[in-house]
């Protein structure tokens, strides 16, 4: 047996530390995040479930739907049909100028005018652009119409309206003189005329 | 790393790989459920599609069959799917003895469009007859007539010439989705059919519904 006379406490005793992967505190910050992941997981399964059921739904949803347009086929091919007829119908008449309803609002404006003024040309394109040569007979009525034409009641039928050329027929028809007023301006559209 | 140490470790480790493998779970979870998402949503769109096809098909009912069928005959009259000169002649010369106002020539002009045909017609008749034509040009002659400028004299009617538009267009047979049929609709075009005393009939078609014999020549 040996015997230990004396410690020698100059030097160091050379102790083995065990390492501790993240100073041991791992397993606890492990527990929460596993924890909190398991309650997303849960979370999700559920919503999941439920996504599900909706969309199986949607699924039967379908088929019913499917299957009241397949029934009604011929019948949706004929509204399809009439509407498309229809679409192509009213784009073409945009390229008509609808001369005839201008026409008559304009007769009946001059009209109200004076009893001596008419229409001697009128132009009118599908764009609603105009140009008329209105005749009056008289020095009167040509006064009445002067003035007509400035009221709101002849000029709320144009968008614009400008008078080109104002003339006195020297070559008198009957006993009393003939005067021309051209017009050239646009029209606003019918459905702001019938108002 | 010796014994002592791998026991110390041991929940560490432990803790480390069920954290990962949770992970995983929760990955590939929240990936199911975003592609099932997706999914419904597509449903949902395609679905409501569906259900405003059905809803036109539903609010259309008051239309009868005869009407639709009535109101498609009196469209593809006016607007044909094939262009048809027996027809324009026609038109005009349906017009002509409706208004008194006499065609007395027409030239066929340059097709613009696939769609257009321009006439230049030379009319003859007085004021009076004139307004007729052009309150009645339209439809009155079976076909849609359009003329896109017009100047008018009284005083020199008999010199007229005219500028008339025809068209023809047929439909798309595919890519296309149902529209409505509004009250609007129907009325305006019942209004043209009043306005229409010409009615072509339209082809017969061939009736191919029959009984199939499985051996022809017995």
């Amino acid at each position: 047996m040996i015997q230990r006379k004396r410690v020698n406490l100059l030097t160091k005793s050379s102790k083995k530390k065990s390492i501790l992967l993240f100073g041991g505190k791992l397993p606890l910050v492990g527990a929460v995040i596993g924890i909190t992941m398991f309650i997303a997981l849960l979370i999700l399964i559920v919503l999941f479930i439920f996504d599900k059921q909706a969309v199986n739904n949607l699924v039967r949803e379908r088929q019913e739907l499917e299957n009241y347009i397949l029934n009604q086929k011929d019948n949706e091919a004929k509204i399809t049909y009439f509407s498309l007829k229809k679409d192509q119908l009213k784009k073409f008449m945009e390229e008509d100028a609808r001369f005839l309803p201008y026409y008559r609002v304009l007769n009946d404006v001059l009209t109200a005018s004076s009893n001596s003024a008419n229409v001697e040309n009128l132009l009118i394109d599908k764009t609603r652009k105009t140009s008329f040569l209105v005749n009056l007979e008289g020095y009167d009525s040509m006064y009445k119409f002067i003035k007509y034409i400035e009221t709101p009641e002849f000029l709320s039928n144009f968008e614009e309206l400008k008078l080109l050329n104002f003339t006195l027929d020297t070559e008198k028809r009957g006993s009393k003189k003939q005067y021309q007023l051209n017009f050239e301006g646009k029209f606003k559209p019918l459905y702001e005329l019938t108002k | 790393m010796n014994k002592l140490e791998f026991r110390k470790n041991l929940p560490s480790l432990i803790s480390l790989v069920v954290v990962f493998v949770l992970f995983l779970i929760v990955s590939y979870t929240s990936r199911t459920y975003l592609e099932q998402k997706d999914q419904k949503a597509e449903m949902e769109l395609s679905n409501q599609t569906l259900k405003n096809r059905v809803d036109i098909l539903k609010n259309n009912k008051a239309i009868t069959k005869e009407s639709i069928n009535e109101f498609n005959e009196l469209l593809t009259q006016l607007i044909p799917e094939k262009e048809d000169f027996f027809s324009i002649i026609y038109a005009l010369e349906t017009i002509s003895l409706q208004t008194g106002f006499t065609i007395n020539g027409y030239e066929i002009s340059i097709r613009p469009t696939k769609e257009k045909y321009a006439l230049t017609v030379k009319g003859d008749g007085n004021a009076a007859s004139f307004l007729k034509f052009l309150g009645n040009y339209n439809f009155s002659g079976g076909r849609l007539i359009t003329n896109e400028k017009i100047e008018f004299t009284p005083a020199e009617v008999g010199k007229i010439k005219l500028q008339l538009n025809f068209y023809s267009k047929d439909i798309p047979k595919q890519g296309v989705t149902s529209g409505s049929i509004t009250k609007k609709d129907l009325k305006s075009i019942q209004e043209i059919q009043s306005k229409i005393t010409v009615n072509y009939k339209p082809a017969i078609s061939e009736n191919f519904d029959y009984a199939i014999k499985p051996d022809p020549f017995k």
